[in-house]
Parts: C-alpha cells; structure tokens; sequence
C-alpha cells in the first residue's frame, strides 16, 4: 500500500491587483491617517497594515499657531498613494475647491471625494455629491466618491467616470460594521469599478466580511487608530482583508436550509440489533 | 486683508513671503490660494499684498 506524506504547501501565487485609475495596488485595505496618537504610532501602523493608498485631508494652517506642523512634516509617503480628502466640506462648490486646492498640495490628481452636511452621522449627501463628481471627472481628477449605499447612486457615479465607488458600512467612526448588507450587495452585483467599503467597519472580521461578499478593497482608519494597540490592530485588518479577499475567489460553499453530513453515511458502527423475542 | 478667515493687520510693503514668514509657515509644506490663483508648496511667488485681498493658506492634515 503507498500512501502520500501530507505536505503543507502555499496558495498558488496568482495576479490579483487592485487597479484603480490606471495604477495597480497589491494591498486592498486602505488606511486613513486620522486620530492617531503621534506621527510615530501612525506611521507604523500604515506600515504594518500593508496599505498602498493613504488618506489624507486639507486644512487650513492653524494662524497664531507658530510650529503648527502638518503631516509632510512628519511622514514620508513616497511610495504610497496620497488620497486627498474633501472631508468637512458641505456642498459642491467647498468640495471642488479644496479638491483643486488637493491636487496642488498632493501633486495628484486622486481625491476621495466627501461632502457631508450632517453633522451627526456624518451622512454624505448624495446630490451634491453626484455634482461634485461630475465637475471632478470633467477636470481630470480620479474621483473615489463617499456615498451612501445606494445602488442607483452608485450607477450614476460610475456612468459619469468615477474610478471607484466608497458606500458607507455605517456612520463614519461608529464601529458598528456592516448595516447596509442588502444594499452593498446588490451594488457589488452591479459594479462596473471598484467598491470600496469605507467607513464604520470596527473589527476585522466585517473588513473580511466585507471581501468575503464581493468588495473590491476596504478603507478603515478609526478602528485602527482607536484600537489599544494600533499597529497590532493595523496587522490585524491586514490578515482578514487578505483572508477575505482568498475566500471570495475561492468560493463559498452554498448555504443549505438542512444538514450535510461530513462523514460517509455508509458504514456507520451500529449497535448490533437486539435479538427478537421467542 | 483675511487670511485662512481671520483678519489680518496689512501693512505697506506686505508681501506673500513676508506674510508667511510673519506666520512661521514653512513654504515647502504649504499652498497658497491668493484670491484665484493657487500657488505651489515651494513655488510661491513674492507677490505684493493688498489690503483686501483675501489668502488662504492649507496644508495636509490627518484624515481618514
């Protein structure tokens, strides 16, 4: 008889990038570089996360503030793709503005593109951010619009030349994770570009989720920033986008109304059957 | 004159170095919009001000 030794072998390399406006990208966890503690605690946590895109956003310089530091004081980020934000910006008109103002802060023509005049839940408004892209895209930039799950949303911003679209998991830095399952599912059916799930995933598991379902790529920032130990948690987000990411091309199994069961049914080990009465 | 929102004391001679200078900002991290023109972090011309006009001066920040 011969039998085979057991030889734990990888996964078979394979070509899986993320292309987002004509730039390829190993890693599909995107970061953000929001509430950190200190430039040293983000920078290794944009380190040990992987990530290839970073976002950042534009603000004014603190007057009156002498030393005020912005963060090309601090961080390097050659190597990694600066995203630029509209972040804080309620209406078309501050949105274009500051993505113009972006372009030439960040000599790139990427912006993620926010505007949100809700303070409480930070809810993107879904009109003037169809606006908004639409002046982007017609002035080259490569838009990654933050919307809401809306799959007619979603349509519109990808017909107008969006490189991505960014529906929301939940409120911005709520850490309660995927509410929007139905609705990102029937948007991740329908993609013509990438989906970025952005905004509320709190652990790693809903980023895997999130891959597991059919996304593109994932931007998580509170939960990592927030987290005991950020780094750890960076490497954490890591491991399950990437988790995630091998489960979806690998298939899920269906999912049954009953039991399957694993072992053979044939030859079970029975009790012998109790004699018959005479 | 307004800079970032703020009102700012313009005096004769003002220039856009000088108000940066003023402001301890360093040049090479910064962008200027001076009324519609943006100016490039390292690139910013030693304009004259005037008193009305209107700067804004930005930066990267964190953000997510």
């Amino acid at each position: 008889m011969t039998t085979t030794a057991f030889e734990p072998t990888a996964a078979p390399a394979a070509t899986d990038d993320l292309t987002i406006g004509g730039r390829s990208f190993r890693s599909r966890l995107m970061v953000g570089t929001g509430k950190y503690k200190s430039f040293d605690v983000m920078r290794d946590a944009i380190a040990a996360s992987g990530a290839e895109i970073v976002t950042v956003s534009i603000r004014r310089v603190e007057i009156g503030a002498p030393g005020h530091v912005g963060i090309l004081d601090a961080i390097d980020f050659s190597g990694l793709q600066l995203l630029p934000n509209t972040a804080g910006c309620k209406t078309t008109e501050e949105a274009v503005r500051v993505a113009r103002l972006a372009r030439v802060m960040s000599e790139t023509d990427w912006i993620k593109l926010e505007v949100i005049p809700d303070a409480k839940y930070l809810l993107p408004d879904p009109v003037e951010t169809l606006r908004a892209a639409e002046i982007l895209v017609g002035e080259g930039f490569i838009v990654l619009p933050y919307m809401p799950a809306d799959p007619v949303l979603a349509r519109r911003l990808a017909a107008i030349g969006c490189a991505t679209v960014m529906p929301l998991a939940s409120p911005i830095g709520s850490g309660r994770g995927i509410l929007n399952r139905a609705s990102l599912d029937i948007i991740i059916e329908e993609a013509t570009v990438p989906v970025v799930v952005d905004a509320g995933l709190g652990v790693p598991s809903e980023a895997a989720a999130s891959m597991e379902f059919g996304a593109s790529a994932v931007l998580v920032n509170t939960a990592i920033a927030e987290a005991k130990d950020p780094v750890r948690m960076a490497a954490a987000f890591k491991k399950a986008v990437e988790a995630g990411r091998d489960a979806f091309i690998a298939g899920r199994m269906p999912v049954r109304a009953y039991a399957s069961a694993s072992s053979p049914i044939a030859g079970v080990v029975r009790m012998p059957e109790p004699e018959a009465p005479t | 004159m307004h800079v970032n929102g703020q009102t700012y004391s313009h005096r004769e001679g003002l220039t856009l170095h000088a108000l940066l200078a003023d402001l301890k900002v360093n040049q090479k991290n910064v962008v200027v919009l001076h009324g519609d023109d943006i100016y490039r972090a390292g690139k910013i011309p030693d304009a004259p001000l005037d008193k009305r006009d209107v700067i804004e001066i930005v930066t990267m920040m964190q953000g997510g």
